[in-house]
């Protein structure tokens, strides 16, 4: 039996395309998507195991293992996420969340939600798995990567409405945090082997450049280093 | 308790590049100065020392040396008609904190301006 995420399962804003969107059927080349979580023995520490494997799922879909570099869980993106939830910026100590609230203001004026960064992923999770199995039967995890991808853009567009969070809010935090892990300093988790770096050419926390102001058109010849000293 | 220090010509609030400038405008044209810094005092060294100071996630994108928000902030409106909201995670413009100013808050880094930067009022209205 295929799952199918269908306009009469999920509440929909809007749109004709999220409806087209919507209407696909689940013959998925990889149903035993998820495998890669393995090669990871971190454990979480905010996480609950449920959400552990939404998170993997969803930032193998941003970051992909099998697309042009390397993917965001080889790099330890879930890691990185889940670690920065213990920091005072998952507990949203960066962040005014002090009313008054005024839930409808323009979106040109900023974020105007009372979450945390630990409250939004913990409620939209769990929202977000609500949607896929009212619609599929099946956790965000157990979807087929077609179907988490599309999943994920009706998200991203906000056309889920989430019991929760908005569902935009919520991508947004995941795609945020997810490219946080992937770029930063390895000393947060992510970006193992500073494989990211390697693979834009970036060189990571070196010092100075001034050897090179004057050689315009020549390459950089240095690989990255990382603020622990460690090099490529 | 209010301290009563001495009368000077020109109080310049926030001492970065632009306080600077001023201040030694003022200097060089004979006036007396203060310069006033909110925040925690900070040197070139060991606050900005590297390689500890170029960690991007946490200067450039958590704004460590930024005034936190969660501790103070504004409200913000396009125009009068509009209900002020309060301004809760940065974005398009960053309040600084502690001794150091744009230099520092930009990390260093001056971006090539976009076209509408070179354009503002025209890209606006």
């Amino acid at each position: 039996m295929t799952s199918s995420l269908s306009r009469r399962n999920l509440i929909l804003r809007s749109s004709p395309a999220a409806v087209a969107a919507l209407a696909f059927t689940a013959a998925g080349k990889n149903p035993a998507h998820g495998q890669s979580e393995t090669k990871n023995s971190y454990v979480p520490k905010y996480f609950t195991a449920d959400e552990w494997r939404f998170l993997n799922a969803a930032v193998e879909r941003l970051i992909p293992s099998d697309g042009p570099g390397p993917g965001a869980i080889e790099t330890g993106v879930p890691e990185f996420i889940d670690r920065q939830m213990e920091l005072p910026y998952g507990h949203g100590a960066y962040f005014y969340l002090q009313g008054p609230f005024q839930p409808d203001a323009l979106a040109t004026l900023g974020y105007q939600l009372r979450y945390t960064p630990r409250e939004l992923y913990r409620s939209g999770i769990a929202a977000a798995d609500d949607a896929c199995r009212t619609a599929a039967g099946k956790a965000f995890a157990n979807l087929t990567p077609d179907e988490q991808d599309r999943f994920l853009s009706l998200l991203e567009k906000n056309q889920v409405q989430l019991s929760g969070p908005p569902a935009a809010a919520f991508f947004g935090q995941l795609l945020e945090n997810a490219r946080e892990g992937y770029f930063a300093d390895p000393l947060y988790g992510g970006n193992r082997g500073m494989a990211a770096w390697k693979w834009i050419g970036f060189p990571g926390a070196r010092a100075d450049f001034t050897d090179w102001i004057d050689q315009a058109g020549h390459k950089y010849p240095y690989g990255p280093v990382a603020i622990s000293g460690a090099r490529d | 308790m209010a301290q009563k220090k001495n009368r000077v010509d020109a109080v310049i609030i926030g001492y970065g590049w632009t306080g600077a400038i001023m201040a030694k405008t003022l200097t060089d044209a004979g006036l007396s100065v203060v310069a006033l810094e909110r925040g925690p005092a900070r040197d070139t060294a060991p606050d900005f020392e590297y390689p500890r100071i170029i960690d991007e996630l946490k200067y450039a994108v958590r704004g460590d040396l930024w005034q936190p928000l969660a501790k103070e902030t504004v409200t913000i409106r396009h125009n009068l008609d509009q209900v002020a909201v309060p301004y809760r995670k940065y974005g398009s413009f960053v309040l600084g904190n502690g001794v150091g100013g744009a230099g520092v808050h930009w990390n260093g880094q001056l971006w090539r301006a976009s076209p509408e930067d070179l354009r503002l009022r025209s890209h606006i209205e």
